[in-house]
């Protein structure tokens, strides 16, 4: 009974410490959003689209006014995703990226503490942008 | 040859201004007064004098004791009148600004002015008194009528208009009056947006029809010759009223325009009662922005106590129009007024613009430089198109004439239409406002108007123009800006931890490297909040700052708008303005404030 006991709890255990799939860069195409809300009132609102060929597209309203468009180039490797601005600045931070049921959940790499949760969109062809 | 001068002599400038001069001789009255307001040796004309009195000789006249009153005052020959020729709505805030007990005195021009005055210096009723001075229309140079219309209008260009209108439609809600002389009314560019009394429009003639002390004022009122029927009649009208409101209607066309007409013609006066008068009426009827082509020539006051001294009544009457009670509009705090700066191409803006809760406004030529005539510096706000004859007629500015005159259109210029576009684009602002239903006070809306600009000084700082530099106010008045402002500004992407630099222009303009900054508030919450331990300083329009804490918060940053003075009872200079700026302080930033 005891030598039946352990080998059903062991073959459980190999079954629960399954390998994890590896992401790669195609699972970050598509288009996501970001939405959240500060104390004091500001709103962040951000559409981020990563395409194929390495580049992405950003709107974002932070506060009051309108979408601000960026674009530039990401790259992604490991669980590591970086980039830089068609303006020749860096992003603020690279992100480690947990993948999600139709999410991404992105992590400061230097501050893990500070993460981002961006949903599985389609971005409005209406944002009002400057 | 002096400048001025020259401008006076050549016949076919298009300059035109509206002065305030006086048009008799001084008087020496020898002792000063401790009552009269305004000081010895002070230009006046006329057997007039404006009075302030007493609660107990006011209550003379309200009781019907006028020939007691007069008794009273032992002036011979008198004739004494309230000051205030309506009723106004207001009657509480017109008794705390004094208005109700200001009268107008008259006398027989052949008994002396200084025996008029010992009287009242010993009548113990009366409280003050001050010279119901009067002002001319001054006009420079030639009008110059137009070909036809729909002629190019660099001016419309070069304040970005054309997006601005593609964004919004002006509202008809919205009131501006014109106080100058008279309207137009039934220009064709005009007539469909002309503010309307509706019921003396549709009531009697010769009749008070809606009692607010005012017969037949239906397009405004005619204080200049105290009738309701606004009068272009003058032998020497230029039409500068009705060039000035087709500028506003050009930019806000769907607004209302008020005509209070304070001038006849283009060398009659128009006494203080008049114009004190006009600002009241356009409160009580529904104006939220008073567009004034005139003023006192530039240095004339150097300090708002030197004009408010001289001209008490009048600003009475603007307190009273800008008071908050009277705010006409329901997305503003209250009403505005905005001023020509002049253009006597004096180094001071001109009274009343200069005053602090004034907008007074400098003259751009088409090429976006100074124009020749302007005034500068110390209490000038901000810029607009106003024209300039070193390019002929296509220098000027383009907008309605009086076709009996000068012709359907015509071209002017001077700080008389730089004005109006400033007028016109807070409109634009205003009627944005009531569609996005925002609501701001008046120290929000002020900021937000002063930072709706692109950058003048980047091109000033040669040595041509360093004379100009930083003294043309916070920028070219720009209308998609104003818009954008109005819908908001970004909050500012920090990186906790580090000394940070953020870019001002967002909030004060494209101007701001040029600014002065008198200082950063940080409220205690959002000091600790942020982690801010050190205090934020600007430099050349880029606030450094450092916090220490991740987090949200909010931070006001203080400038001047005109000069690096804030203006004073004791000191001509700017308005202050204060941007509230939202920080979010995260691990890390971009040095372009992008999100990623």
């Amino acid at each position: 009974m005891k030598k039946l006991a352990f080998l059903i709890i062991s073959a459980l255990l190999l079954f629960a410490c399954e390998k994890q799939p590896e992401f790669k860069s195609e699972d970050l195409v598509g288009e996501w959003h970001h939405h959240s809300e500060y104390e004091e009132g500001s709103v962040v609102d951000v559409y981020v689209a990563f395409e194929k060929d390495g580049s992405f597209r950003l709107y974002q309203l932070i506060g009051e006014g309108r979408y601000t468009f960026y674009s530039g180039s990401w790259s992604f490797e490991g669980d590591l995703l970086s980039g830089t601005y068609e303006d020749g600045c860096a992003w603020a931070s690279s992100y480690r990226v947990e993948f999600l049921q139709d999410a991404l959940l992105l992590r400061c790499s230097l501050h893990p503490e500070e993460e981002y949760l961006y949903l599985a969109c389609t971005i409005p062809t209406d944002l009002v942008i400057y | 040859m002096t400048r001025k001068s020259l401008h006076s002599a050549l016949i076919l400038l298009s300059l035109v201004n509206f002065c305030f001069t006086s048009c008799q001789e001084e008087l020496n009255l020898g002792k000063p007064s401790s009552k009269l307001l305004g000081y010895q040796g002070q230009k006046c004309s006329e057997a007039s004098l404006l009075l302030f009195l007493d609660g107990e000789y006011s209550r003379l006249w309200q009781s019907g004791d006028s020939l007691g009153l007069i008794s009273g005052l032992d002036i011979p020959d008198a004739r004494i009148q309230p000051a205030l020729m309506g009723q106004p709505k207001n009657m509480e805030l017109a008794r705390k600004l004094g208005l109700d007990r200001c009268f107008c005195l008259d006398f027989d021009t052949l008994y002396p002015m200084e025996q008029a005055m010992e009287r009242l210096e010993q009548n113990p009723h009366v409280e003050a008194y001050q010279f119901n001075a009067v002002r001319r229309a001054a006009p420079v140079g030639e009008v110059k009528a137009a070909l036809k219309s729909g002629e190019e209008q660099w001016n419309l260009e070069m304040i970005s208009l054309a997006q601005a209108r593609g964004l919004c439609t002006p509202d008809p809600q919205l009131v501006v009056a014109v106080v100058d002389g008279p309207v137009k009314w039934d220009h064709r560019e005009l007539a469909d947006n002309m503010w309307v009394n509706e019921a003396e429009a549709n009531g009697l003639p010769g009749v008070d029809d809606d009692a607010n002390g005012y017969v037949d004022d239906v397009y405004g009122y005619n204080f200049a010759q105290n009738k309701g029927e606004i009068d272009w009649s003058a032998p020497d009208e230029i039409g500068h009223a009705t060039h000035v409101a087709g500028i506003v209607n050009s930019i806000a066309d769907g607004v209302r325009i008020m005509s209070a007409q304070v001038f006849y013609g283009s060398s009659q006066s128009a006494s203080d009662l008049q114009v004190g008068n006009a600002f009241i009426y356009a409160a009580d009827n529904g104006a939220c922005i008073a567009q004034c082509s005139y003023g006192y020539d530039g240095g004339t006051y150097k300090t708002d106590n030197a004009y408010i001294n001289k001209w008490p009544f009048e600003y009475r009457a603007l307190k009273y129009f800008t008071d908050p009670q009277n705010a006409n509009s329901p997305v503003l705090e209250s009403n505005i007024l905005v001023y020509a700066a002049g253009n006597e191409s004096f180094s001071y803006s001109s009274y009343p613009g200069a005053l602090p809760f004034c907008v007074s406004v400098t003259a751009l030529n088409r090429k976006g430089y100074p124009a020749t005539y302007t005034n500068y510096g110390l209490g000038c706000n901000i810029a607009a198109p106003g024209g300039d004859d070193d390019e002929g007629d296509e220098g000027k500015i383009l907008s309605c004439g009086i076709a009996e005159i000068n012709g359907e259109y015509a071209y002017m210029s001077g700080t008389s239409m730089a004005c109006p576009h400033v007028s016109g684009v807070i409109a634009l602002g205003l009627s944005y406002a009531a569609r996005l239903d925002k609501r701001f006070s008046t120290e929000e809306f002020m900021a937000l108007l002063y930072a709706s600009v692109e950058d003048i000084d980047s091109k000033l700082s040669t040595a041509e123009w360093k004379t100009y530099y930083k003294r043309m106010g916070t920028g070219l008045i720009d209308a998609w800006r104003m818009l954008m402002q109005v819908e908001g500004t970004p909050s500012a992407l920090l990186a906790a931890g580090k000394e940070c630099k953020l870019d001002l222009k967002p909030y004060f303009g494209m101007g701001a490297a040029t600014l002065t900054y008198t200082g950063v508030e940080v409220e205690p919450l959002y000091a600790e909040a942020l982690g801010i331990v050190s205090e934020p300083v600007v430099k050349d329009g880029v606030l450094s700052i450092r916090c220490l804490e991740k987090g949200c918060g909010k931070i006001k940053v203080k400038a001047i708008a005109g000069g690096s003075v804030i203006g004073g009872p004791n000191g001509t200079g700017g308005s202050e303005i204060v941007r509230e700026i939202s920080i979010i302080s995260r691990c890390d930033s971009a040095d372009n404030n992008a999100w990623l």
